[in-house]
């Protein structure tokens, strides 16, 4: 009897402190609690993430191995030794040609970048979008710095510690870029809806131009969030006939975030808005339209609104009458 | 002999919170990252009863909305592992009950923490969430959650029993 009552408090008393903190977190408290603990935690995740690297990188590896012959049994323990170091090899080569990539993308855009590494992922069970890198404030990280990979824009800092940071990605269903379609110069935003492979994407000027296939970059100001000129995705699908102000394409991001490994964090900006120039050249296209973009002119012919499409934040004078 | 087996019931908790966030994602495994920390306050609460099965889920709860990178609303992964922690206690009172019931209940509670988590939002107003993968992560914390817990309930158990002898002793 008197263990049933207790029983009922204890249980009541728990429920009652996770609301309390349900709604203490709505009302937006719970900031500095949560500093605090990723300040424990994180370091901990840091020292996870590299203790348990070689352990993973084994496990992956352990998929490809599989004869099952009694006669060859040295062999295969053998083979084994020599599997796991070609997996460890193959993986020291993916993360070259990663920091390969980021280190292209901040010279040719001109950034000062910090590498980091993702060592956490939130839960997929909290629907939000992000990571944690083993990147903080003592290497120069702040919040609302850009994220990106050598494909393109990650996400940006929400939080940071000393030692480490969490990154708000672009899918996320909170997030919004702006965003300038490559050739028509029309800008618009992409915002995230949650699912890894597909933004929508809202034009301004309901008549300006898109077509499947056309690419994002980023549009900032200097001194917003978001650096101009980043590498942003694909548009797939367009719904909406030219005219509608519901207009809405859908965009698949250049950045795998599923497979999300190095990162870098843009600790300095550039001076000048580089445009189109880090998009990679196109295939098929004609490659000259690329080019003649990232001169910084964009081509009359493609924009059919250019009034709308005119407004540039790098400084320079509009180009059109 | 509660101090140990109250430290086990932490080092188990902390040690599913890290396996979930930093390593387990990055195995890539297809669909929702596998919850290993409701399985283990479930293993725990089979063992330890209906109300430390669900001080273990508070605390489980409070250490993954706090951990980082978590921006979600604090406290509501701490509500429904409360609710899950209560209720293995309640169901794993009878020792002699078959592996397969086990996992059954180990997976449907599984599922069912995390549509309570996501309607608890979706009436609180969480931004973050998306309706579209709901089915897809829903099936997969089935999956995962029977695997899961025909692994880690029967170490739990033994574990349990290790640090400290029922009786008799």
């Amino acid at each position: 009897m008197r263990d049933s009552r207790r029983l009922r408090t204890i249980i009541g008393l728990l429920i009652l402190t996770s609301l309390t903190l349900i709604v203490l977190s709505l009302k937006g408290g719970g900031a500095t609690v949560r500093t605090g603990a990723q300040g424990a935690i994180g370091p901990v995740e840091n020292a996870v993430a590299s203790v348990t690297r070689p352990v993973r990188d084994f496990f992956t590896s352990l998929g490809s191995i599989g004869s099952k012959d009694q006669t060859i049994a040295d062999l295969r323990a053998h083979n084994e030794e020599l599997q796991s170091k070609l997996a460890t090899s193959e993986y020291a080569r993916n993360r070259a040609k990663e920091l390969d990539d980021l280190l292209k993308i901040a010279g040719a855009g001109d950034y000062k970048v910090v590498p980091a590494q993702v060592v956490g992922v939130g839960p997929d069970q909290g629907f939000a979008w992000t990571v944690t890198i083993d990147a903080g404030s003592i290497d120069g990280l702040a919040v609302d710095q850009d994220v990106i990979t050598g494909q393109g824009l990650v996400g940006r800092i929400v939080r940071v510690t000393k030692t480490d940071a969490t990154v708000e990605l672009l899918v996320d269903s909170t997030s919004t870029v702006g965003a300038r379609v490559e050739r028509s110069m029309s800008i618009g935003f992409l915002n995230g809806t949650g699912e890894a492979t597909a933004m929508s994407f809202q034009l301004l000027d309901p008549f300006a131009q898109i077509h499947v296939g056309d690419r994002l970059v980023s549009f900032g100001v200097r001194g917003g969030i978001y650096v101009p000129g980043l590498p942003l995705g694909t548009i797939t699908d367009i719904s909406g006939k030219a005219g509608q102000l519901t207009r809405v394409a859908t965009v698949t991001p250049f950045v795998d975030v599923n497979s999300l490994d190095l990162v870098g964090v843009i600790v300095d900006p550039p001076r000048t808005n580089p445009r189109d120039s880090l998009l990679p050249p196109v295939a098929s296209a004609s490659p000259s339209a690329t080019s003649g973009s990232a001169a910084g002119e964009p081509s009359p012919a493609d924009s059919v609104a250019p009034d709308a499409a005119s407004p540039d934040v790098s400084g320079n004078p509009s180009p059109s009458s | 002999m509660a101090w140990i087996r109250g430290m086990l019931a932490v080092a188990l908790v902390v040690t599913s919170v890290l396996l979930q966030l930093t390593v387990l994602p990055l195995l890539h495994l297809p669909g929702a990252v596998p919850n290993v920390v409701t399985i283990t306050v479930i293993g725990i609460g089979f063992c330890a009863g209906s109300v430390r099965g669900a001080i273990v889920g508070f605390v489980a709860g409070m250490l993954v909305d706090l951990a980082p990178p978590s921006i979600a609303t604090l406290g509501i992964t701490a509500l429904v592992l409360v609710l899950a922690g209560f209720a293995a206690g309640m169901f794993g009172e009878d020792p002699d009950r078959p592996l397969l019931l086990i996992i059954g209940f180990s997976s449907l509670t599984c599922a069912l923490t995390v549509l309570v988590a996501t309607l608890v939002g979706g009436i609180v107003g969480d931004p973050h969430i998306t309706w579209s993968r709901v089915p897809g992560i829903l099936l997969s914390e089935l999956i995962y959650g029977a695997i899961l817990a025909a692994l880690i309930v029967p170490l739990i158990r033994w574990l349990w029993a290790l640090v400290a002898p029922p009786t008799g002793r």
